[in-house]
């Protein structure tokens, strides 16, 4: 019977002279690889329901908007800042479910080493798949803002005029983009590196991000009971403007100022709201100066705090994914 | 029954996840204390702190999350792992089956959602009728949600990827926007339990709550309607 | 014969204080090589080096004239089948080949046509359009060692190729892998525990034990009758023991039989001789098995 098997299977091997390529080659075949993978292509269809179900949430909002500009015409110019701050949790949601599939199945069915075998370093395995992720999630998100762009374009009076006028808004938020997605695809990448259920890794990025931004807001809270005159203490100064954010009350002439209720701590603990991390730089891009919370209490830290704390959040995962590649038992 | 509720229970409590689960549910309350150390003064039960705390990290974030972890685990791990044959084989009806998966997640998940809230707000000095009536909402919530995700991990293996957009973006940007969704959210329905409840103590919701009469009839009809559904699914699939 | 394929000088590779591989010398050559040993032996270590995946911790090994964990490149002419699990669930045959085989080095459009001619080579071109997560034990480890061909390797490394496969799987598998350096005139180093595999398929073998090697050579020396005899008698062993001793022939006792080793054909003269003498009752008179079987046997308790 093997003999009979053996006669159908010869139907002569060729060798293969064509041309072949080297690393390079082997990079690139892994990056559409992975660039397919990201939207579900060349699988199920089942596959791709999440994928794209994710990119329509993402670009729904940015598409109402135009929607409503280009044929309502009701609207009001919308900044590109404020709708990076609607889709960094959508962004986020994207990464946090597609980022596993493209480390976890791999690494559970044992096809990784079938990679590292063949003329790729560990480290060129995670930079192909990272960088594939990184450019699907950058096009989706700079398609949404070419959206508020038009929206933009459309509710001006002119046209033409908005964009001679507001030019820079398009390198701002190709920058703020990149930023913001670099920031949103490492993360979860990393997470994907430790752990061998796809679930259970979205849910984890997904519930660390939910929960630290109202602990960061409770650990900034500001307490009216801890009011004191603004002049009270060391005589600091008493014209001076009461920031912003910070609430207060005037009794007779003296001027009671809340205060935050972990005092100095509050501008440390703010940064606690990782996310805002990456919107927080973009703001600074936009020259935004919408004062919230954040923004105020970091405005207290050195200006390199919170950038070192984004690149921080987004190297430490890195590094921490390229160790975890490079000490991969094979 | 008792023993596959038993079986099911040492599903739930892998080493790791209980360990991850555990330290999410406790951040609230170490949230607390953490402030009381920091703080310059005491923060008390008000509506800024039910706004973050309860509502924001409990209801928006943790009893959703460990819920639906837990249950789609329940018959997700037995799909995966291909053992529901096993089970199903065995001389039990499936509504038993059904019903012991359900108790052993809510054993589990109860308590912890229950705890992770109910400490926090005790450790704000909440009274005690006030951290009874939201710990009965919190476990009539945890209930609503067992119920949806033990269906979907049934139905799919991607039920946490599906169940992490229905919280983040049903449950909690578009309820926000258009407020017609709210009577179609297991968190809608917990905050106008709350609201229901004690309109005082928990005024902040207020303004983004739906009839309290609603909201009871709306997390029964979930937990009911899941549950045969769950049930309908069991008896009706092939199981591989 | 041109260069060897890998040649290994003294090669060490330690994990810790565990020594995997102690000052292993070897030399793979062109056709079929088995690297014969009981698990732990240090096979996976050693075909990992090959592969460039560990660095030996002393000595050197050179594949294909380089050194495989400084220039990585050399991998596009190699393959390697793991023993472990190693496919995808959700692709197809053809879709999987086809992409290994890119990353191996080959333009698209050749890779497709790779990997539906190595699928039919394996036997597989009727269901290379299913999941793979669909196929069976013996159909998936035709697919693995598909990929490790895909991309038309000098030489390709298969760890332990019949692992988990029954008889009949067993039986297939060696003989595709017969066919591949026969026919296909890709060269092998195959890696197993079991003797029968080797001895069937191989033309050079390799025997490693506790991380050193004990012998290599041609497989036919190794099958080769050798010089030692396995006598069996009734009754009288004592008698014949001490005939053959006035003849200048050591027998030695070993599990019931008495075990001579003759240094020329005469001395089996010697022997009859001793025989008749001692008048015993001969039950058994043959030649030892192979010297590998000695080996293995060694190895294997």
């Amino acid at each position: 019977m093997t003999e009979a098997q053996g006669e159908i299977y010869d139907l002569g091997y060729q060798h293969y002279a064509g041309p072949r390529g080297g690393r390079l080659h082997a990079v690139r075949s892994l990056w559409v690889n992975s660039f397919r993978t990201t939207l579900g292509l060349g699988r199920g269809g089942r596959a791709k329901i999440l994928p794209v179900l994710m990119s329509l949430v993402i670009v729904a909002p940015p598409a109402v908007y135009l929607v409503f500009a280009a044929v309502l015409g009701i609207g009001e110019q919308a900044s590109h800042a404020d709708f990076f701050e609607i889709m960094l949790l959508l962004l986020l949601l994207f990464s946090a479910i597609m980022a596993p599939e493209l480390l976890i199945p791999d690494r559970r069915n044992g096809v990784t080493t079938l990679y590292l075998v063949r003329p790729l370093k560990a480290v060129e395995y995670v930079a192909a798949r990272w960088s594939a992720f990184l450019c699907v999630t950058l096009a989706i998100t700079l398609f949404a803002h070419v959206l508020v762009l038009a929206g933009n374009m459309l509710l001006a009076v002119s046209a033409w005029d908005y964009l001679r006028d507001n030019w820079r808004a398009i390198p701002a938020f190709v920058l703020t983009a990149v930023i913001i997605t670099v920031f949103v695809t490492t993360i979860p990448l990393a997470v994907s590196a430790f752990t061998e259920r796809r679930a259970y890794a979205a849910a984890f990025v997904i519930s660390v991000f939910i929960i630290t931004t109202p602990m960061s807001a409770l650990l900034t809270v500001e307490d009216c009971s801890l009011a004191r005159p603004q002049d009270a203490g060391s005589g600091a100064v008493v014209d001076e403007e009461p920031r912003a954010a910070i609430d207060g009350f005037s009794q007779g002439a003296v001027y009671f100022e809340c205060r935050r209720l972990t005092g100095e701590y509050a501008k440390w603990f703010v940064l606690l709201d990782a996310g805002r991390a990456p919107t927080h730089l973009g703001d600074l891009l936009f020259d935004d100066d919408e004062q919230d919370d954040y923004a105020l209490l970091v405005a207290e830290l050195p200006r390199a705090v919170p950038i070192a704390w984004y690149a921080l959040l987004v190297l430490g995962p890195g590094a921490a994914l390229i160790w975890r590649y490079r000490s991969l038992k094979t | 029954m008792a023993e596959i509720l038993r079986l099911s229970l040492r599903q739930i409590l892998g080493r790791w996840r209980a360990l991850v689960i555990g330290l999410l549910a406790a951040m609230p309350a170490l949230l607390v204390i953490l402030i009381r150390v920091l703080g310059e003064s005491e923060l008390a039960f008000s509506n800024e702190t039910i706004d973050l705390i309860i509502d924001g990290m409990v209801i928006g974030g943790i009893m959703p999350i460990v819920t639906m972890a837990l249950a789609s685990a329940a018959f997700g791990n037995e799909l995966e792992d291909r053992t529901l044959y096993f089970l199903v084989l065995k001389p039990v009806a499936r509504v038993s089956i059904v019903l012991a998966k359900l108790l052993a997640t809510l054993a589990v998940a109860v308590p912890l959602v229950v705890a992770s809230g109910v400490a926090a707000a005790i450790l704000l000095g909440a009274e005690v009728q006030v951290a009874g009536l939201l710990a009965l909402v919190l476990a009539a919530g945890v209930t609503a949600y067992a119920s949806i995700f033990t269906l979907a991990g049934m139905l799919t293996p991607r039920a946490i990827a599906y169940g992490l957009v229905y919280v983040l973006v049903w449950e909690g940007l578009l309820s926000s926007i258009v407020s017609g969704v709210r009577y179609l959210s297991v968190r809608g329905y917990t905050l106008a339990l709350l609201h229901g409840l004690d309109e005082e103590g928990f005024a902040v919701f207020e303004s983004r709550v739906i009839e309290f009469p609603a909201a009871i009839v709306g997390t029964g009809v979930v937990i009911a309607a899941f549950f045969l559904l769950t049930l309908y699914r069991l008896r009706t699939m092939d199981v591989p | 014969m041109s260069q060897p394929l890998i040649e290994a000088q003294s090669l060490t590779k330690r994990y810790g204080k565990t020594i995997a591989l102690h000052e292993v010398d070897m030399q793979v050559t062109n056709g079929i090589t088995g690297l014969l040993g009981p698990n732990g032996a240090g096979k996976s270590t050693a075909m990992k080096i090959c592969l460039g995946l560990l660095k030996p911790t002393a000595g050197e090994a050179t594949v294909l004239g380089e050194k495989p964990y400084e220039n990585i490149t050399i991998r596009t002419r190699l393959g390697y089948m793991p023993e472990h699990d190693c496919l995808p669930d959700f692709v197809t045959a053809s879709e999987f080949l086809s992409h290994m085989a890119q990353v191996s080095g080959i333009p698209p459009k050749h890779a497709r046509t790779r990997a539906a001619d190595m699928l039919r080579h394996v036997g597989l071109d009727e269901e290379r359009y299913r999941h793979i997560k669909e196929y069976s034990t013996g159909m998936k480890q035709r697919v693995k060692l598909a990929q490790a061909l895909v991309h038309d390797p000098i030489m390709v490394l298969l760890d332990e190729p019949t692992a988990g496969l029954d008889p009949a799987g067993r039986e297939e598998m060696l003989e595709l892998v017969r066919r591949t350096g026969r026919d296909f005139g890709i060269n092998i180093m195959l890696s197993s525990h079991l003797m029968g595999d080797v001895e069937s398929t191989c033309d050079r073998i390799i025997v490693i034990e506790g991380g050193a090697i004990i012998e290599q050579g041609a497989v036919a020396d190794f099958t080769q009758e050798s010089a030692t005899y396995h006598i069996d008698v009734d009754d009288r062993r004592e008698a014949v023991v001490a005939a053959l001793a006035q003849r200048g022939i050591e027998a030695t006792v070993n599990s019931g039989s008495l075990v001579v080793r003759l240094q020329a054909d005469e001395q089996l003269d010697h022997v009859r001789d001793a025989l008749a003498e001692s008048q015993a009752r001969v039950r058994r008179l043959a030649p030892a098995r192979g010297k590998l079987a000695d080996i293995f046997r060694r190895t294997a308790t």
